[in-house]
């Protein structure tokens, strides 16, 4: 065994002396734990520095580049596609320090935090104003707020509310050069060129967000959820279909079919049809008049499609149960298989229906078992895929279907990416939707922000990373189908 | 080249030598890729409306007029989205909409004469941003042509997408100086049940914040709310003339406008707190807008009747502050010109709209001094939207950026290195 000493590098020291030696994690046996985050790639780091100031996030970007160290910041570890997992050995700048809610603002309803903030965190300390931040993702209780604005987190309240990109006014980075600066700010427009529009969702490419400022909203006066059961996956999509044509725009409309029921009715005990092939949840809230009228339309709408069955949650802890089982369904999905592989892509909401049939029609060629849990209101689909890992062949056909189900939004005008990201997962499927010129323009901020290569290198676009390396896949040739209808 | 009256492009005083009118994205591609080969400055042009917004440009060799990139429009109800091409018109696209009971929630001055791409090069400020954003909330994906001629794309026509960059919400607000949009597409939002609009009209602006601020931290969620002051506020209160709006004088110093929106039993309770919060702040009265009512206020908080001619300046603060600029304004913003202002400020959003009406050069220079002034003690940022070319050389319309300047210069270099699309004209002179 290497003595202390001699393990650490002229790299451990210098960041040692940024952050104190109690804050660079550099042990093969304690960087394991940062090899992952919630997808199935993994890759180790270098060095892990955790930093505890937006000062000392710049000094330890400094002192990278001084040693030619390329970047990857990290928040809670929790994103599908292989956003934080370290590439090329790198350092990794874990956020998990900078967790402090710096200022909640109720006149002006906005909330300044910094980025290792767990994104219900704030919800709950802005609740005692009756304000709330809107965007939810299904892991709001671990994701921090620097990874939503990373990867333009989503969440089931997209619907009505927007994505992250709609609720955050600005935020203070570092940058490549080891520099602070703004971007936006705390006022309502931007400006100069949207420079805060063209971070968020960059993936951590660009710089690491180091103080994000927040907008709020009111916490609705009134909220309905509603649980319907169909015995079919077409009557359940129809209805989505429907409540929209409707004129409605619920706060949330989810679907669980049926190997999704299976996997949650021994955790949760939610208590649905034994028949039931699709289960929504639908959401409404606002003002009292509102939420009764969309409500009592939502129910017509749900009985003309034949649902089996039609709850209203009746009080609050009702309300808390059906979403404890729709935003644990994932956590669930351990009763059916050892591992899921959860994809995520969107397609037009009218287009639901066929390109489930497809997605299950993939599964089952393919051999494998697929429940769905997804953001039907939006069409955002997230086909979970059962498996085991232990089994290389498996993991060749999951990462298969993966691709093929994209390939599926791709055909019929949808986004290979609803709330996830490219990162490593998808980025060889980048060509699906985008053209050489389309990604060389994207590739164009990089150098703007000064980043060039040292911020999350390999990901996003293709010929990066290999998705899949860790199980022995290798670079796959992706074919471009030329139908894709993106603007 | 036949000579052509070309008068008709000019900006800030410089007419273009030369005209593209493509009515193809290729021809679009062609003529940007000649102006660059000839090392021409183009600058795109759709409706006009917004045209003299910006710095004086650097050069001005070729106008690229968009309004012939009008033939696409793709509306899908079922997905509530739609795709548009640059030239088509906001109005006609609302009213294609509305036929689905659809809209693009994106409420501005003048959309007759915007075009789609000029609404997301130039980025005016929505009457409801307050409760539904601007147009880059409801923008999914566009297609841009570089100013080498090269079209991309980023985004898509789906109502969530996180692939690739978003520089669709960069060449937002950039006024067609780092690409030229060709193509957007957007959610939509239904169109409301009913919508009720409450004016109330107060001696001064004090009176009309206390209202807004009491309706804006109650239940009720307007969809607009607007306090307008001077000249606009007297047109606003003749609107009510019978009503004895203003008082003896017939000239009311504020008035406060809302708009409810939503399902009927909403509207009608939101129609009382909105009353009951404009008596609560003595109001010196108050109505419920009928429809003809109500289309001829909102124009004015749009600011259709400001002065074009004159000085227009949009001052951005933290919400809670858009008072403090609105009683400076009334109080010593006279000092700025010949004639009071009107301002028009989106309340709950901290954007304040100040016009003076025109006077000579000296009177434009002080109006820009004192709004330049309201940012040093207001702080947020202070944009000089419209004034006269005179005075335009001697200012940054844009007012300072700060540090982040360096990046926006960087990403100019990077999208167009021969500085061809509208030099000079964005913010740093960019």
């Amino acid at each position: 065994m290497k003595s202390e000493a001699s393990g650490k590098c002229e790299l451990v020291r210098d960041l040692e002396v940024v952050v104190g030696p109690g804050y660079v994690v550099w042990r093969a046996e304690d960087l394991l734990v940062y090899e992952y985050d919630g997808s199935i790639d993994r890759s180790m780091p270098g060095i892990v520095v955790v930093p505890g100031s937006a000062e000392q996030v710049a000094a330890a970007v400094r002192v990278a580049n001084r040693h030619g160290a390329t970047i990857v910041p990290r928040g809670a570890g929790t994103g599908l596609s292989g956003g934080a997992v370290p590439t090329r050995g790198s350092v990794v700048i874990a956020l998990t320090r900078l967790n402090r809610i710096l200022e909640i603002d109720p006149v002006n309803m906005t909330a300044l935090v910094e980025p290792g903030v767990v994104n219900i965190d704030v919800s709950t300390a802005a609740a005692e104003y009756g304000l709330f931040y809107a965007p939810d993702p299904s892991s709001q209780r671990a994701c921090t707020i620097g990874g939503n604005v990373a990867e333009n987190a989503g969440g089931p309240h997209c619907l009505a509310y927007g994505v992250t990109t709609n609720h955050v006014l600005g935020m203070e980075v570092a940058l490549a050069d080891g520099s602070l600066a703004w971007l936006g700010s705390d006022l309502r427009e931007p400006a100069g060129y949207d420079l805060r529009g063209a971070f968020i969702g960059s993936e951590g490419m660009l710089g690491i967000a180091t103080k994000v400022s927040l907008r709020l909203l009111k916490t609705p006066e009134s909220v309905r959820t509603m649980l319907a059961a169909f015995r079919s996956l077409d009557d359940a999509s129809q209805a989505v279909s429907d409540i929209i044509a409707a004129g409605i725009v619920p706060a949330a409309i989810e679907m669980m079919d049926r190997n999704t029921i299976a996997a949650c009715e021994p955790v949760y005990h939610p208590g649905y049809p034994a028949d039931a092939e699709a289960v929504l949840i639908v959401e409404v809230d606002g003002l009292a008049e509102a939420v009764e009228s969309d409500a009592a339309r939502i129910e017509s709408v749900c009985t003309q499609n034949n649902a089996s069955e039609f709850r209203q949650a009746e009080d609050e802890a009702k309300r808390a149960e059906l979403w404890a089982t729709r935003k644990g369904a994932i956590g669930a999905m351990g009763t059916l298989a050892p591992n899921y592989y959860l994809v995520d892509g969107v397609v037009p909401r009218t287009r639901l229906r066929e390109a489930l049939a497809k997605v299950m029609e993939i599964g089952a060629e393919l051999d494998l078992k697929i429940a769905n849990v997804f953001h039907a209101g939006d069409g955002n689909l997230h086909p979970c895929i059962l498996f085991d890992e232990r089994d290389r062949e498996q993991v060749r056909r999951v990462i298969e279907c993966g691709h093929r189900i994209l390939e599926v939004c791709a055909e019929v005008g949808g986004a290979l990416s609803g709330e996830h990201g490219i990162g490593i997962e998808k980025q060889a499927y980048m060509p699906l939707v985008f053209s050489d010129a389309d990604m060389e323009a994207m590739s164009r901020l990089r150098p703007a922000f000064g980043a060039g290569d040292s911020f999350n290198p390999g990901k996003v676009f293709p010929g990066g990373a290999v998705h899949g390396e860790a199980f022995g896949i290798e670079a796959t040739a992706i074919r471009r189908t030329g139908t894709a209808e993106v603007v | 080249m036949p000579d052509l009256d070309l008068s008709g492009y000019a900006i800030d005083g410089l007419t273009p030598g030369r005209v593209y009118t493509p009515a193809t994205v290729d021809e679009l591609s062609s003529a940007l890729a000649e102006a660059q080969d000839e090392k021409l400055a183009a600058i795109p042009v759709g409706g006009g409306a917004r045209t003299g917004i910006g710095n004086v440009p650097e050069r001005y060799d070729a106008a690229i007029d968009l309004n012939g990139l009008s033939s696409n429009i793709e509306h899908a109800p079922g997905d509530l989205t739609l795709v548009a091409e640059a030239g088509v018109r906001l109005d006609r696209l609302q009213e294609l909409l509305s036929d689905s009971g659809q809209r693009l929630p994106f409420d501005i001055a003048h959309p007759q004469l915007t075009t789609v791409g000029g609404a997301l090069a130039a980025n005016p400020v929505s009457l409801t941003s307050v409760s539904l954003g601007g147009i880059r909330d409801w923008l999914l994906g566009m297609r841009v042509t570089l100013a080498d001629g090269t079209q991309t794309k980023s985004g898509g026509r789906v109502v969530k997408n996180v692939q690739g960059y978003d520089l669709h919400r960069l060449h937002t607000g950039a006024l067609g100086t780092l690409g030229v949009v060709t193509e957007a597409a957007f959610k939509l939002t239904p169109v409301p049940d009913a919508s009720r609009t409450v004016a109330a009209w107060f001696s001064s602006t004090v009176g009309a914040s206390e209202a807004s601020n009491m309706i804006l931290s109650g239940p009720a969620l307007p969809e607009a709310i607007a306090i307008l002051s001077g000249p606009a506020a007297s047109r606003g209160s003749d609107v009510f003339a019978g009503a004895g709006a203003g008082g003896q004088d017939g000239q009311a110093s504020a008035l406060l406008l809302v708009r409810l929106s939503g399902v009927r039993a909403a509207v009608i309770r939101q129609v009382d707190l909105a009353t009951g919060a404009a008596g609560a702040a003595a109001a010196d009265g108050y109505e419920v807008a009928g429809a003809d009512e109500a289309e001829r206020l909102w124009p004015l908080a749009r600011g259709e009747s400001f002065d074009r001619n004159g000085v227009t300046a949009r001052i951005t603060v933290k919400p809670a502050d858009a008072a403090r600029v609105l009683e400076d304004v009334e109080l010593r913003g006279a000092a700025g010109g010949r004639e009071a202002p009107s301002c028009a400020a989106l309340a709950g959003y901290g954007v304040v709209t100040v016009n003076w009406p025109a006077g000579d050069v000296e009177d434009a220079r002080k109006a820009i001094i004192y709004a330049s002034s309201l940012r040093d003690r207001f702080g947020g940022s202070v944009f000089i939207e419209g004034c006269p070319t005179a005075v335009k050389p001697g200012i940054d319309v844009f007012g300072p950026i700060g540090p982040s300047l360096e990046i926006m210069r960087r990403l100019k270099r990077e999208f167009d290195p021969a500085g061809t699309l509208s030099p000079g004209r964005f913010a740093g002179r960019i």
